[in-house]
């Protein structure tokens, strides 16, 4: 039998009607789930009782998968197919990860553009699956402990991912069957884990370095109101990297001449981020070593020479609070809060470093491996509707200027970085030849001048221009980033009015056949039925839109809507209630579109209702006579 | 509500003086309402046209809150475009003097002995220049005649003359950081 | 007539109270509706209405509004985990068939 929780005063739901929301930080080194349970936001535990669960999956040739700590325990004996912190590979192709990470301990696909994909003895898997499995983990989790099913996530983001990373983020999701409510950036995330404890108002700088990344955040906190004003910060620096410099530090110490094998690199590797734990509590740390060949024995290192060897790395991280601070157009002393994000803040090298920087006493309050999860935790029970009175709103920014390839591959800014959530620009273009028909269109993320510096997101190609003498057409294209950080593209030729069909082609994200394809064999595993996952889809998905039509048609009706077109909507909302059980899916959809379409005037009415709403407070007369 | 008025979008006559504080107030309080967050559990038609009002409002406060896209904004209401590849030959020979002057003093400073007191003193000549043209914007821009806006449309090319130069300075600041 | 909490059930409630910054205690009650009748009511309390009954025990003040208390009378609020499961549950004498989900009864 359920047990029970305390709700909001009024938010008691019908029975099985509750909606059941968490956070999930999917961390670089480890992830975890939280959820708010009697007006509480907590961290939830395993049957074991371990809260961080190691963001690593293993994959064997019988088809198991194993994730977390029976993965991580394996990663020694089975580098090749244990993947860790596979977070820095999402989103990536295979060609900017032998650029960038040259310590991968995995091997992977030989294709020169695309998704990165892992080589491993249960064939190649994309950073996606690998992702898809802790997520699908966490969501059992979740489940196990509040007794039902999930009505939606919150999953946390570094601030500083690109689109590419950030749909490869969602794509996981959907693959491990969850509804995401909202990606969140994780500075955002502990704003909100301490920002409504503390009750401060101001400027906080969040200074979050995790396992894998690096980025700081300015936010503005007025009224419940988060603003986020600027955030810089490195996707590839992270306390792996400081575990790599201790690691070379050990095998510089040991004098090895030949070449290590994958395992041996791993186990140094191991033993370095050890004894970089050790030394945030103590001053000297001993490394008990046992390499077959080449060394048995202790090394002593010091948390002073530790200091030494990490603060190049360390030192990196402050250029871009400098950066930050500039772009959020602030003074250094109107910063009221500095918040510590991210494992790596145990350090007290770091911690020196950043109050040194700020000049002021920092927070370390909250566990720093926790604060983003619980932050998630709080903004994924609102979402869900479990806190009608909340008057929280985040405003996020874009993270990266989004751009177009103009002539001699020089990048034309569309939306530039910093800009405020969500944001839609239109960008006309026209034709060069005489009939041309069609228009290819090269999308890219990135601050630099060169389309070559900047990330590819995407390649658009427009179909179906009416043919014209050229110059003639006026083709516009709306580039809108949606509240998730998420690119879309529609495009119109004016002249004509005829909408141009786009062919969207992710440089590193998945086709929507690709999903299909990992959903269908993934499902082999899962012994779930693709058909019966898909008619669940379209259940909810009507369940939703009857909710949501039923009670906006409850409150104002009858302020909006004549009769006639009152009997029209409730006949569409009849015919979909109807068929919610049929065993079709594609009968279902067509009653949700049928509704959607009928009622499309009304949704504007309500909407442009809620703007006259908005404005009645600030007493509109007054300033206008 | 009209989509293509971002002041009326806001509740405010066309007016080039804006209240700040006030303006925020009313971002914020339409955030609030049409915010896509807000939409979560609402039906995808619903969400979809709320992340097209927000951008829209979001697009509007950025045009609004900052005296020059405000001005250019009002301006291309009267029918005045600014062009945003401008030609130097339209702007008078002693304004584009005072910018060559600032631009050396500028371009002296990495090699100077004191560079950040004197990138002060740069910065504050920009800043105060600034304020008087955008006084002057706003009031050609407050008498409704073809002429004076054409003249605070000279004043709008001239600020963003200054806009750039500061644009610049901050960046040899940043410089002087490292 | 009375409702009582287990020193378990009321240490919870007490936390989650303080957590939360404000409220004048733990309301419970019943509402029509579920697959067998009747659904448990818990929330915290802003307010006290005229028609409510209210109880203290374990220092929790519990309030009831004096229609569900017909159903409720004799209730023992506990707290417990079932695996990683944990939460409230209505011990009530009251109740003659429970739906198997525990959130809904007869009587």
């Amino acid at each position: 039998m359920a047990l029970l929780q305390i709700s909001e005063p009024g938010q008691s739901t019908t029975p099985h009607q509750r909606r059941f929301a968490a956070g999930i930080d999917l961390g670089t080194t480890n992830s975890l789930v939280a959820t708010v349970r009697n007006g509480k936001a907590e961290t939830l535990a395993d049957e074991s009782k371990k809260e961080l669960l190691p963001s690593v999956v293993r994959y064997l040739s019988n088809g198991e998968i194993q994730t977390g700590e029976k993965a991580l325990s394996h990663s020694i004996e089975d580098p090749k197919n244990t993947i860790i912190s596979s977070k820095r590979i999402i989103g990536r192709s295979t060609k900017e990860l032998i650029q960038t990470d040259k310590n991968h301990t995995n091997e992977f696909s030989h294709t020169e553009t695309g998704t990165a994909k892992i080589l491993t003895v249960a064939g190649e898997i994309s950073p996606i699956e690998v992702a898809s499995e802790i997520l699908k983990n966490l969501k059992n989790r979740a489940e196990k402990t509040l007794g039902d099913e999930l009505s939606g996530v919150v999953i946390t983001v570094p601030a500083y991912f690109d689109d590419a990373q950030r749909q490869a983020t969602k794509d996981a999701a959907t693959l491990a069957n969850l509804k995401v409510f909202r990606l969140l950036n994780e500075p955002t995330a502990a704003a909100i884990a301490y920002g409504l404890d503390a009750e401060s108002e101001g400027a906080i700088v969040v200074y979050d370095f995790g396992g894998g990344t690096f980025d700081v955040s300015i936010l503005q906190l007025n009224k419940g109101v988060f603003e986020v004003l600027a955030t810089a910060g490195d996707t590839q620096l992270g306390g792996d990297d400081l575990d790599l410099l201790i690691a070379n530090w050990i095998t510089k110490k040991l004098d090895i001449q030949f070449e290590l094998d994958k395992s041996t690199l791993r186990y140094i590797y191991n033993k370095a981020k050890y004894a970089k734990e050790k030394l945030t509590q103590e001053n000297k740390v001993a490394i008990d070593l046992d390499i077959d060949q080449a060394f048995k024995g202790t090394i002593i290192l010091t948390r002073n020479k530790f200091n030494e060897i990490v603060e190049p790395l360390v030192k990196k991280t402050i250029s871009p609070c400098r950066q930050a601070i500039r772009d959020a157009n602030i003074n250094k002393t109107e910063i009221k809060n500095v918040v510590m994000v991210g494992g790596s803040t145990r350090i007290p090298l770091v911690r020196q470093l950043v109050t040194d920087f700020f000049e002021q006493q920092i927070h370390v309050d909250i566990d720093p491996d926790k604060v983003v999860a619980l932050g998630a935790a709080i903004q994924a029970d609102i979402l869900a509707g479990n806190k009608p009175d909340s008057d929280m709103l985040l405003l996020d920014v874009n993270p990266l200027s989004l751009g177009i390839e103009t002539m001699g591959g020089l990048v034309e800014k569309i939306i530039s970085r910093n800009t405020t959530l969500p944001v839609a620009r239109a960008q006309e273009f026209t034709t060069f030849k005489e009939g041309q028909t069609a228009l290819a269109i090269h999308v890219v993320q990135g601050e630099r001048e060169l389309v070559d510096d900047c990330r590819s997101l995407a390649r658009f190609e427009l179909h179906g221009i009416p043919p014209m003498v050229a110059g003639a057409a006026k083709i516009r294209v709306t580039f809108q980033i949606d509240a998730d950080g998420l690119l879309n593209v529609s495009a119109r030729e004016t002249i004509s009015g005829v909408e141009s069909q786009i062919t969207v082609k992710p440089s590193y994200g998945l086709e929507s056949d690709e999903i299909e394809n990992m959903l269908r064999s993934s499902i082999k595993h899962a012994a779930e039925d693709l058909g019966m996952r898909k008619l669940r889809e379209q259940q909810v998905a009507a369940k939703r839109e009857l909710e949501a039509i039923e009670a906006a048609l409850l409150e104002d009706a009858d302020t909006h809507l004549n009769a006639e077109e009152r009997t029209k909507i409730d006949a569409a909302v009849d015919q979909l209630r109807a068929c919610m059980e049929d065993s079709d899916s594609a009968i279902i959809k067509k009653a949700i579109k049928n509704v959607e379409q009928v009622a499309s005037f009304y949704v504007e009415r309500r909407m442009n209702k809620n703007i006259q709403q908005a404005l009645t407070g600030h007493n509109v007369n007054d300033i206008n006579i | 509500m009209k989509d293509d008025n971002f002041f009326e979008l806001f509740g405010l006559k066309v007016q080039f003086e804006i209240n700040g504080a006030d303006l925020t107030a009313r971002y914020r309080a339409l955030q609030s309402q049409i915010h896509p967050d807000k939409y979560t559990n609402a039906a995808e038609k619903e969400r979809l046209l709320s992340v097209h009002k927000a951008a829209l409002v979001n697009e509007a406060y950025q045009v609004l809150k900052t005296p020059l896209p405000r001005a250019k904004y009002m301006l291309s209401l009267h029918g005045i475009l600014l062009d945003e590849q401008q030609s130097t030959t339209l702007m008078a020979p002693d304004f584009l003097m005072e910018q060559m002057e600032l631009r050396e003093a500028l371009s002296e400073i990495q090699h100077a002995d004191s560079p950040i007191k004197l990138l002060d003193d740069i910065f504050s000549k920009i800043e105060s220049k600034k304020n008087q043209l955008i006084s002057d914007i706003a009031l050609k821009l407050s008498k409704e005649s073809k002429k004076e806006y054409e003249a605070a449309a000279d004043k709008v090319r001239q600020l963003q003359f200054f806009i750039k130069l500061q644009e610049e300075a901050r960046q040899i600041e940043s410089q002087l950081d490292l | 007539m009375a409702i009582t909490l287990t020193p378990t059930a009321a240490n919870r409630v007490a936390e989650f109270l303080k957590n939360r910054g404000k409220g004048e205690g733990l309301r419970l009650g019943v509402k029509p509706s579920g697959c067998s009748g009747m659904a448990y009511v818990i929330e915290f309390a802003d307010t006290i209405e005229d028609t409510d009954v209210t109880f203290v025990d374990h220092g929790v003040t519990v309030i009831v509004d004096n229609k569900s208390l017909i159903y409720l009378d004799g209730t023992e609020l506990d707290f417990t985990k079932e695996g990683l499961n944990e939460g409230f549950k209505f011990n009530n004498p009251n109740v003659d068939a429970e739906c198997g989900c525990g959130e809904s009864f007869t009587v």
